[in-house]
């Protein structure tokens, strides 16, 4: 079975491995795919086999869930579990970017203590296992939490500078149950990299091993790259998608730039009007998808001109991340954490989290009055790094004015 | 409420949805689904159109799929046609037909019909009952308005207390269109997308029906069907002889329609819309013997039933009582008969049908003036209208 079902709150949700589908059904939709359940098929039920969503072993399964979904209860502005789990497997990394905002050392997730949360992750529901570091090809158990992830039925990525990703431990990953790849870029040269990473030629010989392999017909994973918004590579970032349309990367996720040890934040972000340039030039693009980091929720609503629905910020509201300690954390980019109970406790009664879930009622100014407050809701890590106050609203949001005219 | 988003999570991103919004995805995926509505000609690719300007812009679907998925489009409007009724399968005949029952109010012929019908000719002649459909779409957004939402309405609450304006979709078609198959088309979005709100759907008058001049209806026609006993030829010679069948041409003059009766058999799909007096000169007519040959030939040929209709098909007056005076017996009876007998009611259309092996001469009618009709059959076949057949033999060769 390829997709899996989980239970919310009067609502199904579901995930296709092969396609990275997440669906969520509630409403009149749930009423008829339960009636399909009960054995009539209907032209939803149809249109969900059409999206790869649905398959028909499962009907005893959805009607179970559909039945445990009447009962549950999710908390506050979340789902009953997380879609995904973030997972630092080391803060082992050879390379000496300039923006990194971790701290290099030894220090790795222990075996036995993967092992327990990918288990726990499985039986609490969760989708999608995003593994990173520090340098996670580095991580010794890289195959074993691969193919364990596999097992569980969850889907499994990993984002890496490329690092050692030779041909062959590229096979070995795919083999083990490896669904997608993000490569670290920091520009389409390496003068334009180096100026916030390092490393340039392991994401070239990654990206470009990738797509060899993909014009030998070989079966690899998906793959993209990771670029992170800056004063010094925004001029450089169509040139990056010509480079990744080169390579036939599937996407390109643009990332907000975070408050990192070795640089000034205020020189380094986006100034408001680079973020309209990003705006324009993002309009602009065709022929391969862009993602925007849920830190970035200004600039999907700006571009979107709406809010989405289950968009902005997703920390303790539709992942959670998990630290080399093995301490559980709203966001890979915030100091705050949690130690010593279940997933599922600290999913349903965290204080950290239960903070991230209501922050909307207590936002500050500008974002208070936004029309875009509850798909954006801004980058709490951002917030905090640069202002103290974890309620503060965002005052580097260009966009903010224009919902005022729109409100 | 069903949305859906792909994507795998990236560490130390929480990836929020591509640029791409899911609603921008299920508008496109709303597009492909209603192209597959059985109920559309699909033999056919849709005309999907935009204006840039005054300048009328045509699009293949993948440039409609990257335009719509890009969020950034103008007004694109997809055109396609919808079977006739006798080109649907009979499962989706009768359900289309089973719709009547919830419309409200209404029509009058609902019941009185025993096998309806509609004109026998597809929509490249002007048919009263207009089969295109428009699917408009567009990047605007629309909100609650208690004066504008009326007609089929669902859902609504979905509109009405939305906190933010919502994207939609509009089913335009002719005021000529059936409803039946407007129901069939917004239903069926319904049951792919059981959440989505409608409304709309009234004519220029408010009304579902009869509002607007040109509303046509599924019940338009009773169907009357005898079977060829001996050969087309004798049968049409019969039906001739004792003027039941009266050939007529329809065309438009001073703002009006006419019907008159002629003496040769003009096709139906031989006349263009709205046939005026002076193209009507310039049609050809086809002989007894002609028709004879035409018809043989397209019963003989590989086509479906409703082809053979449509390429028979002839219009047709029905005879009027007074011609009937010279059957002495027959006459009162007629006369007995006729009180639906109107100008409005004595138009109709004739034609060939096959059902399996079996051949039908078939008279398409006004219900209101079935009972007249069957009289007249039933006086031919008990032999009660012989004295006729002087007075048509005379008419015919002095013609």
């Amino acid at each position: 079975m390829k997709v899996n079902v989980r239970a919310e709150q009067n609502a199904l949700m579901f995930f296709q491995r092969s396609t990275a589908r997440t669906a969520y059904i509630n409403g009149e939709e749930l009423e008829a795919l339960i009636q399909w359940t009960n054995g009539k098929e209907n032209e939803f039920s149809k249109r969900l086999k059409q999206l790869g969503i649905l398959e028909d072993n499962q009907k005893e399964q959805i009607g179970k869930q559909a039945l445990l979904a009447k009962k549950k209860t999710a908390p506050l502005h979340s789902f009953c579990a997380p879609e995904s789990l973030h997972i630092e497997l080391t803060e082992r990394c050879t390379l000496n970017c300039p923006q990194c905002y971790k701290l290099v050392s030894d220090r790795e997730l222990p075996e036995k203590v993967l092992e327990d949360i990918l288990y726990q992750a499985a039986e609490f529901g969760v989708f999608q296992i995003a593994f990173g570091g520090g340098e996670p090809l580095l991580y010794p158990y890289l195959s074993q939490a691969i193919a364990k992830t596999a097992q569980y039925g969850m889907a499994c990525s990993i984002t890496t500078s490329g690092y050692g990703l030779s041909k062959e431990r590229l096979n070995e990953l795919k083999a083990l149950g490896l669904n997608h790849i993000q490569i670290s870029l920091g520009g389409s040269t390496k003068e334009i990299h180096n100026y916030s990473r390092d490393g340039f030629f392991y994401g070239i010989e990654a990206l470009q091993q990738l797509k060899q392999q993909k014009k030998e017909g070989n079966l690899i994973p998906s793959y993209g790259i990771n670029w992170v918004a800056r004063m010094d590579n925004i001029d450089d970032f169509p040139s990056l998608v010509n480079l990744a349309k080169t390579v036939e990367a599937q996407n390109i996720n643009i990332l907000r730039y975070k408050p990192s040890k070795g640089e000034e934040y205020q020189k380094v972000r986006l100034s408001k009007e680079k973020l309209l340039k990003l705006a324009t030039m993002v309009r602009d693009i065709d022929g391969i998808a862009i993602k925007v980091d849920s830190a970035f929720s200004f600039l999907l609503c700006h571009l979107n001109k709406r809010q989405g629905n289950f968009t902005g910020c997703g920390a303790g509201r539709r992942f959670l991340a998990i630290d080399a300690q093995g301490f559980f954390k709203p966001c890979s980019h915030v100091s705050l954490q949690e130690k010593g109970r279940s997933l599922k406790e600290i999913w349903y009664h965290s204080k950290i989290l239960e903070d991230f879930r209501q922050m909307n009622s207590s936002i500050g100014m500008p974002c208070k009055v936004c029309n875009y407050l509850n798909g954006c809701a801004s980058c709490r890590a951002i917030i905090m790094a640069q202002r103290g106050n974890f309620y503060d609203g965002d005052e580097e949001c260009p966009f903010i004015s224009y919902c005022f005219t729109h409100k | 409420m069903f949305i859906y988003w792909d994507g795998y999570e990236i560490d130390g991103s929480d990836t929020d949805f591509s640029i791409i919004l899911p609603e921008n995805v299920q508008i496109m995926e709303l597009v492909e689904i209603f192209l597959k509505n059985p109920l559309l000609d699909r033999k056919k690719s849709p005309e999907i159109t935009f204006y840039k300007g005054r300048i009328r812009k045509i699009l293949s679907m993948e440039e409609l799929r990257q335009k719509v998925l890009s969020g950034d489009y103008p007004p694109i409007e997809i055109t396609i046609n919808c079977l006739h009724p006798e080109e649907l399968e009979e499962s989706l005949r009768n359900e289309i037909y089973a719709i009547s029952k919830r419309r409200e109010p209404k029509e009058e012929a609902y019941g009185k019909v025993e096998h309806p019908c509609t004109a026998p000719f597809k929509q490249d002649y002007y048919t009263r009952g207009e089969m295109t459909v428009v699917l408009c779409i567009s990047n605007n957004k629309i909100t609650y308005d208690e004066e504008l939402v009326d007609g089929y309405i669902t859902n609504i609450e979905l509109l009405q207390f939305s906190d933010q304006a919502m994207p939609y979709v509009e089913l335009n078609v002719g005021p000529g269109f059936y409803y039946e198959y407007a129901i069939y088309l917004v239903d069926y979005l319904k049951n792919n997308f059981p959440s989505i709100a409608t409304y709309g759907g009234l004519d220029c008058t408010g009304e579902w029906i009869g509002g607007c001049t040109y509303s046509d209806s599924l019940y338009s026609f009773e169907q009357i069907e005898l079977p060829v006993v001996y050969s087309v030829k004798n049968t049409i010679k019969r039906l001739l002889e004792y003027d039941i069948l009266c050939p007529a041409i329809s065309y438009f003059k001073k703002n009006k329609w006419f019907y008159e009766r002629i003496e040769e058999f003009i096709l139906c799909m031989d006349c263009p819309s709205f046939l005026d007096e002076k193209r009507r000169d310039k049609l050809k007519g086809y002989s007894f013997s002609e028709y004879i040959q035409l018809v043989e030939q397209v019963l003989n040929s590989e086509i479906n039933n409703f082809e053979i209709i449509r390429k028979t098909a002839i219009h047709i007056l029905i005879p009027e009582p007074k011609n009937y005076q010279v059957c002495k017996i027959a006459f009162p009876i007629i006369e007995r008969d006729m009180k639906e007998y109107k100008e409005g009611n004595c138009f109709g259309y004739f034609c060939f049908s096959k059902h399996g092996e079996k051949i039908y001469a078939q008279f398409r009618i006004f219900y209101q003036i079935k009972p007249y009709f069957y009289t007249l059959l039933e006086l031919m076949q008990t032999g009660q209208l012989e004295e006729i057949k002087a007075e048509t033999y005379r008419r015919r060769h002095e013609s």
